[in-house]
């Protein structure tokens, strides 16, 4: 019967526990998931009243915590779920951004944070970027100073890819990449990319080579049937490339 | 993707065009399975059959998929695009690439 009552709380989707019953954050993480994949799936955006509800619920996660840690990973869902409203439910973002910066700079799970804010709404590009000046600014954390200086180079190379970064960015890049091998190189990408170095020296090749303007480098390997072909045996033609997967 | 990049193979055929791909399936056996199932008649590079260090992705530092890019006819890459665009997008600056690349051969011949 529990089982039951469960399911019809979340048909309802209501992220509240019922009385007597506490919700685990991963409870609502995963109620939020629910929630926000239907309605993008139905065509619609998630309604900001529905997001406050989840919010609420994060937040009462963030006293609840019985370490660091876990307010960190509260207020990092508090961050997710204010960022999904259309144009962003600022305050609520930025109160989570205050709280992690002003109580919790020193905690390495910010790092995880960090990583998260390559894309954001434009309402929140400039609270992003002040939060993130000020946690350079206050940690003495080498993760989490690794993690401003790796989020700002995957920011800029975003923004690039995406129709063109703007000239303050373009030039402080290069230096964000050599302080990224030199000082932070052998920190690993907490999704097991590769340590930033190597991380780092993937990013100046797509910087130095790839942008719009570069003469292409030459690609070689194998199709389909195993028989290698090149880049280069297409020379004359325009070419488009397209990086897919089934998934 | 796969039926607008069909009939852009299909269409532009006799142009100075090509469509090429870099799969990111497991390896060249997955690429030719995927090749057969969704009837794609363009040639793509296996991402990776060697480790996962020499992907191509890997050096490319690809992140999202699609991403995509527009190289014209003197190997110069013109566009990129982290996602699908849309077609009209995609249309636009392929066909503007293209009467450029006719455009350079006609001045040659010409001169």
């Amino acid at each position: 019967m529990r089982g039951m009552v469960g399911a019809a709380v979340l048909c309802l989707g209501s992220p509240f526990a019922l009385a007597g019953e506490e919700k685990s954050l991963e409870q609502i993480q995963a109620d939020y998931q629910e929630y926000l994949y239907a309605s993008y799936e139905g065509g619609r955006m998630p309604e900001a009243d529905r997001l406050m509800d989840f919010v609420m619920a994060a937040y009462e996660q963030v006293d609840a915590a019985e370490d660091a840690e876990q307010a960190v990973a509260a207020l990092h869902l508090v961050m997710e779920m204010s960022s999904k409203a259309e144009g962003g439910m600022v305050a609520d973002w930025q109160d989570a951004a205050d709280r992690l910066s002003n109580e919790y700079v020193d905690e390495p799970s910010l790092a995880l944070v960090i990583d998260s804010l390559g894309y954001v709404p434009p309402a929140l590009e400039g609270p992003r970027d002040e939060f993130l000046e000020m946690v350079a600014a206050e940690t003495t954390n080498d993760e989490v100073r690794a993690a401003v200086c790796m989020g700002t180079a995957k920011r800029i190379l975003r923004e690039d890819l995406m129709g063109g970064c703007d000239e303050k960015d373009a030039a402080q890049l290069p230096g964000l990449l050599d302080k990224l091998a030199a000082d932070f190189g052998e920190v690993e990408d907490p999704y097991g990319r590769g340590n930033f170095a190597t991380m780092a020296s993937r990013m100046k090749y797509e910087w130095e080579n790839l942008r719009v303007g570069s003469q292409v480098p030459d690609l070689a390997g194998v199709d389909g049937d195993g028989v290698p072909f090149k880049l280069s045996d297409y020379a004359g033609k325009v070419i488009f490339l397209d990086f897919w997967a089934h998934w | 993707m796969f039926p607008h990049e069909r009939s852009l193979v299909n269409n532009l055929k006799d142009e100075p065009f090509v469509l090429l791909g870099v799969n990111g399936d497991s390896d060249p056996e997955a690429l030719k399975k995927m090749n057969e199932d969704q009837d794609i008649t363009w040639r793509s590079f296996a991402n990776s059959h060697d480790s996962y260090d020499s992907a191509i992705s890997q050096r490319w530092n690809v992140n999202g998929w699609p991403t995509l890019y527009l190289i014209d006819a003197n190997g110069k890459i013109r566009n990129r695009w982290l996602g699908n665009p849309g077609d009209q997008v995609l249309d636009e600056a392929i066909a503007g690439l293209i009467e450029e690349a006719k455009g350079s051969e006609t001045e040659k011949a010409g001169a």
